[in-house]
């Protein structure tokens, strides 16, 4: 099929054009890199220019007032560092107008979601918590696999008891939690769960959904409203093609805006969106901004591994070639309009349920494509009849624990569990349905807010059944 | 032991369902595939009885498969439906005569009148001439802009109150990335209707939306339906190819990939603040478009005047350029002749793309009346 090209001008950057000695396009000095399409700067300049896109952004949104107190998502990544740098500079005395706000820094450790060694994993941590030390900031610790057992209503900062998610650097300098032996349960779990789930995308994603909702969670028993994350904007164009793909379009504006407000009182702003990955480092290796290498899941896979991989690849192939891709791809997410906040929730990554769609639509599509094909039969009486769609035990939970795997209802087994997947699926937006689609691990090894969440939304339902006949119709479920 | 098929259970299965991951027999495929469209068109409510529908034809498997099946279910269905086949002949010597044989055979196997449109007899320009003018790179995009007008008015002659097209899910992925890519706000919230062009001219749709490519090809090497493969001979867009093997590597990590980005396509939601393109009527031909001028008549003007760059890209810098040439042609005049001016001139500022000053030059008359 060929295709309506609006834009001749999209060609990939003459060669010759790329290594030519420039000056500086601002002050006229010989200039030390290219950023841009072709714009060539000296280091200050650089340095003025970063700094502006960095303030720039967060003056225009007008979000953190004066004084405010923010809670820095710092993995220590090379983007991490340079947006501690950024703060740093902008704190110091020597700044032209200082930052008004105050940091503090949070790391989410994530070594049990990784086959690294020991030594290795200590390594890691010892790096960060020195990198976050040194910025005399105060800095905190968690880990991933806490994010299982959070409580997302919890408010109060109470941090000295046995439950508390997190610990500071300084407290605890051996870099353990306070209870070592809940965490090593939790680091079971957790890895029980990303086994249940059926690919790489899907550990990437939940992985994802479960270290935001911990932070959030952290933040909001620490009494922060501000979350202040590093991306940048080649990650916010890997993000949006990686959202795009996973049906999480209407997301697209919440989790590459400026910043993010599904979680009520808590926000992740993101004051670095537009600078790009290359600046970032460039501005990292000019100021000597010191950073660690830190591995996902993914790394050292193919470009095949995982969504987010692929789009990786796809985005920072594009860019080598079309200088403008990432800036396209995120002005793009600008124009997006986000969803009404107000709705009802997904209950692992919080985003507004974008499930409830006409019955023209590719969710509705794929259902009765499902239902065609597992449940029909060549007659024609069997289209038309719900019933076949309507039956709860064995054919409609594929893959529920405790099932006999044979899918066809002849085992007519009910899994004891008291909460099966498909119960919770009701409760999760369409792209956390692809996710723990086919899940087969025990449900009650997902993150407990998800559990006791779908269940209060089950008793919710329940009871509206109840008093649906005094209902109006205009009644709106809050 | 082979696997039984999933929906039938009886007869051995021999294919799996690249939309569903299902093994499926011969049989329940061809069912399942057909009463998914039937799906479709029932709660997209596509037709209404009584219509007639033309359906776009190009001899290639999409088309093939469309004719073919909506003469099935306008049958099985009783949609009370008038199906007219319709072809568009953008003159590709070595590509399009070809397809159009296998559409010619398509008539006569389902038994379904057909009509051939021309580039030639619509614009005066086939592709092959058009190629020569241009080159190979943006010629793509002249045929584009001359199918979508030449299909409507194809349509329009027949008396049809629709149009079919075979785009099928893949094609609709690869769109929704493309205009992501490409920051096109207004297409990308228009690329994931199932029906377009309902408050202008002729309704399109898509009954092919939710179905895979590779499903439509299974269909087709089944049935084996009479279609033609051969990629068209003019090279094709390179940045929708990338878009393309995006989709393709996808669909390998995860086969519900398709249908995952056409949800994405139809949950986001555009900014109110976003100013949208408004559409109107092109002054010269009538024809819906979102400039005063529509792309085909600027193009069609571009080939007509010798500056085929015309119609691509940024329109005011060509024009700007032409401008700016023409200028200094009737400034050498009035070096050398004294007297009248330019007073055919028109010098456009450059912002307003194709405002008032370019009224005055039609169409040269190779057209046939077209602008």
């Amino acid at each position: 099929m060929c295709s309506v090209e609006e834009d001749g001008d999209l060609q990939p950057l003459a060669s010759e054009k790329r290594n030519k000695v420039k000056t500086c396009v601002k002050c006229g000095e010989p200039g030390v890199l290219i950023t841009r399409i072709h714009d060539s700067f000296c280091k200050a300049c650089f340095q003025v220019y970063v700094v502006h896109k960095f303030r720039a952004a967060i003056g225009k949104s007008k979000l953190i007032r004066d004084g405010e107190h923010v809670l820095v998502a710092f993995s220590g990544g090379a983007n991490s560092a340079a947006l501690l740098h950024l703060i740093q500079d902008g704190l110091s005395v020597r700044a032209h107008k200082k930052l008004r706000f105050i940091p503090t820094l949070l790391h989410v450790d994530e070594c049990c979601v990784l086959d690294l060694p020991q030594s290795e994993n200590q390594r890691l941590r010892e790096k960060v918590s020195q990198l976050m030390t040194e910025s005399g900031f105060p800095s905190y610790l968690t880990s991933l696999e806490l994010g299982l057992n959070i409580d997302r209503n919890k408010k109060d900062n109470s941090s000295q008891d046995k439950t508390c998610p997190f610990w500071s650097t300084e407290r605890d300098v051996t870099l353990t939690p306070p209870d070592v032996d809940v965490t090593d349960d939790l680091k079971v779990r957790l890895s029980s769960v990303l086994q249940g789930l059926s690919s790489t995308s899907s550990r990437e994603d939940f992985i994802r959904n479960l270290r935001n909702q911990l932070i959030v969670c952290i933040a909001r028993q620490m009494g922060f409203t501000k979350i202040l994350t590093a991306e940048c904007s080649t990650r916010l164009g890997v993000r949006i093609l990686t959202d795009v793909s996973q049906g999480r379009g209407s997301q697209v504006a919440l989790n590459t805006g400026f910043s993010d407000a599904r979680n009520g009182d808590v926000m992740f702003v993101r004051p670095v969106r537009d600078l790009n990955a290359k600046e970032l480092t460039l501005y990292n290796n000019m100021f000597g901004v010191d950073s660690v290498f830190i591995p996902c899941i993914t790394t050292k896979g193919q470009p095949g591994a995982s969504i987010e991989r692929l789009a990786e690849t796809f985005v920072t192939g594009l860019q080598a070639d079309f200088a403008s891709t990432v800036s396209n791809i995120v002005r793009t997410s600008e124009k997006l309009g986000l969803p009404d906040l107000n709705s009802t929730k997904c209950v692992l990554c919080q985003s507004p349920l974008d499930t409830d769609v006409g019955s023209a639509s590719a969710l509705r599509a794929v259902e009765f494509s499902l239902k065609l094909s597992r449940a029909g039969g060549t007659g024609s009486s069997s289209v038309s009849s719900p019933s076949t769609n309507g039956d709860k035990s064995c054919t409609s939970t594929q893959s529920a624990p405790g099932c006999c795997g044979q899918g066809d209802g002849s085992c007519q087994t009910r899994p004891p569990t008291r909460l099966e997947t498909e119960e919770i699926m009701d409760h999760l937006c369409f792209g956390c349905r692809l996710s723990l689609r086919n899940f087969n691990g025990s449900t009650e090894s997902l993150p407990v807010f998800v559990t006791t969440e779908t269940e209060a939304a089950r008793q919710r339902a329940k009871l509206r059944e109840e008093i649906a006949d005094f209902l109006l119709e205009d009644a709106e479920d809050s | 032991m082979p696997r039984k098929c999933g929906s039938c259970g009886v007869k051995n299965a021999i294919l799996k369902r690249p939309k569903t991951g299902d093994a499926l027999c011969k049989e329940c495929f061809y069912w399942a595939f057909e009463e998914e469209i039937h799906h479709t068109v029932l709660q997209a409510k596509l037709f209404s009885p009584g219509e007639t529908v033309a359906i776009g034809a190009s001899g290639g498997k999409d088309s093939t498969v469309l004719a073919h099946t909506m003469k099935v279910l306008n049958e099985r269905h009783n949609y009370g439906l008038k199906l007219i086949l319709l072809s568009v002949d953008e003159g590709i010597t070595g590509y399009r005569d070809d397809s159009l044989e296998t559409v010619k055979r398509n008539q006569q196997q389902y038994d379904l009148p057909l009509t051939i449109v021309s580039y030639e007899e619509l614009y005066g320009w086939t592709m092959d001439a058009i190629v020569k003018q241009i080159g190979l790179k943006n010629n793509c995009t002249f045929c584009g802009v001359f199918r979508r007008q030449a299909l409507d008015r194809g349509a329009m002659m027949l008396g049809a109150d629709k149009i079919v097209t075979g785009h099928n899910a893949d094609d609709i992925a690869e769109t929704v990335i493309m205009n992501v890519l490409r920051g096109d706000i207004a297409r990308l919230r228009r690329c994931t209707a199932i029906t377009t062009g309902t408050d202008g001219y002729l309704p399109r749709c898509k009954p092919f939306k939710y179905t895979y490519e590779k499903e439509i090809v299974m269909y087709a090497y089944f049935k084996k339906l009479d279609y033609f493969s051969t990629e068209c001979i003019y090279s094709p867009n390179a940045y929708r190819g990338f878009a393309r093997a995006y989709i393709k590597d996808l669909e390998k990590i995860r086969p519900s990939a398709i249908i995952d980005i056409i949800h994405s396509g139809e949950s986001m939601q555009v900014k109110k603040e976003v100013r949208m393109p408004t559409q109107t009527t092109c002054t010269r031909c009538h024809y819906i478009s979102s400039n005063e001028v529509c792309k085909a008549c600027v193009m069609l003007e571009g080939l007509n005047k010798g500056r085929p760059r015309l119609g691509i890209g940024k329109i005011h810098k060509e024009r700007r350029k032409w401008d700016e040439e023409l200028a200094a042609q009737g400034k050498l005049q009035t070096v050398d002749g004294g007297g009248t001016d330019s007073g055919n001139v028109q010098v456009a500022d450059g912002e307003t793309e194709s405002s008032a000053g370019n009224e005055q030059r039609t169409c040269s008359g190779v057209c046939s009346g077209v602008c």
